[in-house]
């Protein structure tokens, strides 16, 4: 179902035009069971990407994103195109990620009260996601940061959103927006540079 | 929004952000997307009935309540007395009445529409170019007393398996509320199997199968065997690889075409929907008919499913009993 937008002349998919996504959200919207595959399929990529910048296990990415776009397709109907589609899933993205981190929470503080085995050290999100140094570097300081602040960051400088529609995802104004980012970056500066410290002196990072 | 709002310079825009800059290499590991895909696919199909089950709920509903009501506001009228039933005593009826009057108690038999309505069997395997059979009802024991007229049962769904010289698969499923229930014999070996949400399980013959279905991934045991299963998908349909005790398994099923591992490598191509035909290795004609219940089962339940009974070594091979439908013995 792609169309002609999308297919550029070198063979490369290209991005289409936020009119293109839209016609494919109407198309769901209005009961085409097959419209929701191009919309999926344009989307996957940013959403298991964001998943793991916000600090998601590779291991459980998938089912997370499957988990956010069955809450988006099921609830397709309350979007009104008032935001760009993009940043409505980001939204949604955003939530599911936020109802993970609390289930996680509540269920270490359950089994802690219970005093259950604890559950095996995990591998570091971050270690698994790695490709290179840069990369896991990067990922250890986002790490080191609170969630609230990593969110903004993450949403700012490698999603690229702007702070209108970062105050969108996160339904807040943009100043507050620009105003959490603030604080994340002098945090992602502070820790980046002490880990480059700890390396120095020989530590591990 | 303040009209002299500007969003602040990124970092990965300075020459500090090639650390930032190094995200961009997060790519999405092969085959994930597809698989999760795939998993939603499945998850959104899967609503439907869930809806259309709570408006038939809620219909039935105000239906009874209506009924109820109706019954209380309405003036009665003097009813006709109903024949009175009278089972002569001295004349043993060929059908015990108990069987009538209770519900049968195999926990997996789905409730009967009607009490008179014809329990149907599943069909014995036929010879590949027999015409199939048209299904009739058991004859029901006279009664003494006017029946009913029977409720049309809907057509029984059979996977069947016919090629020469070898293992004769004939499978009723048929779907109750959410649990898929699965009957008959392979290689002469009763099967009765359940499926509902990630479980699979029941006999075979007198041994237990248990596997446990979640995603593209599977596993259990089958006669006291570990059994694996993982599930693909390909440009057109699906594969399946796995074990079942004694041999492994390959299935990959198409549109237009079936083919499995060991036992027919050969694609048999699709003579009308669900139904496959061919000539399997050494030229042994084979025809599979796979019913439409059988497509409402996950993929992975319908793959694991024809995995299981469509495998089959060679029969050169059968002085090794490990296998999940051993050959029959001349006792048996």
């Amino acid at each position: 179902m792609m169309g002609p937008l999308l297919q550029r002349s070198d063979g490369e998919p290209a991005q289409p035009a936020d009119d293109e996504i839209l016609t494919w959200v109407k198309s769901c919207q209005e009961g085409d069971p097959r419209a929701w595959r191009p919309i999926y399929d344009h989307h996957f990529a940013m959403i298991y990407r964001l998943t793991l910048r916000m600090g998601i296990l590779e291991r459980d990415a998938p089912d997370v994103c499957q988990e956010i776009f069955l809450r988006a397709f099921r609830n397709l109907r309350a979007f009104r195109g008032e935001a760009r589609f993009g940043t409505w899933l980001y939204r949604i993205a955003c939530n599911e990620i936020w109802r993970l981190r609390r289930k996680n929470v509540l269920r270490e503080t359950l089994g802690k009260l219970l005093q259950l085995e604890p559950t095996p050290p995990q591998e570091k999100p971050d270690e698994l996601a790695v490709r290179n140094d840069g990369l896991r570097q990067l990922q250890r300081v986002l790490g080191a940061m609170k969630p609230k602040q990593r969110e903004v960051f993450v949403l700012y400088e490698l999603e690229s959103l702007s702070m209108a529609e970062i105050g969108q995802v996160l339904q807040c104004s943009p100043e507050t927006a620009k105003s959490r980012y603030r604080h994340a970056r002098a945090d992602f500066e502070r820790i980046r540079k002490q880990r480059e410290l700890v390396s120095l002196a020989g530590g591990k990072t | 929004m303040n009209p002299e709002f500007q969003d602040p310079p990124r970092i990965r825009d300075t020459e500090d952000g090639a650390l930032l800059r190094s995200a961009d290499a997060v790519e999405v590991p092969a085959g994930v997307q597809a698989r999760v895909r795939v998993a939603l696919a499945e998850k959104l199909e899967t609503r439907r009935p869930a809806w259309a089950l709570r408006v038939a709920l809620g219909l039935g509903g105000m239906l009874v309540v209506g009924g109820a009501l109706a019954a209380v506001l309405l003036p009665s009228e003097p009813e006709a007395t109903p024949p009175k039933i009278e089972v002569p005593v001295q004349k043993p009826q060929p059908r015990p009445p108990q069987e009538k009057a209770t519900p049968p108690v195999e926990p997996e038999a789905p409730p009967p529409p009607v009490a008179a309505a014809p329990v149907r069997r599943v069909a014995p395997a036929r010879a590949v170019d027999e015409p199939t059979p048209v299904a009739t009802p058991e004859p029901v024991a006279a009664a003494p007393t006017p029946v009913p007229a029977p409720v049309p049962v809907p057509a029984p769904a059979f996977l069947r398996v016919q090629w020469q010289g070898r293992r004769e698969v004939a499978l009723e499923i048929r779907k109750a509320n959410d649990t898929t229930f699965i009957k008959g014999t392979v290689n002469g070996v009763k099967v009765e199997l359940q499926h509902k949400g990630a479980l699979l399980h029941g006999h075979l013959g007198e041994d237990t199968l248990h596997l446990v279905l979640r995603g593209f991934e599977g596993g259990g045991t089958a006669r006291g065997h570990e059994t694996a299963f993982s599930l693909f998908e390909t440009e057109r349909g699906l594969l399946l690889r796995g074990t079942v005790p004694g041999h492994t398994v390959r299935v990959e099923l198409e549109d237009k075409k079936l083919s499995w591992f060991p036992g027919c490598e050969n694609e048999l191509g699709a003579r009308e929907p669900g139904v496959y035909a061919g000539a399997c290795v050494q030229g042994r004609a084979a025809r599979v008919e796979l019913p439409k219940a059988l497509f409402e089962l996950t993929p992975m339940a319908r793959m694991v499913l024809l995995g299981l009974v469509l495998s089959e070594r060679d029969p050169l091979f059968d002085s090794d009993t490990t296998r999940l439908f051993p050959p029959l013995s001349p006792q048996r």
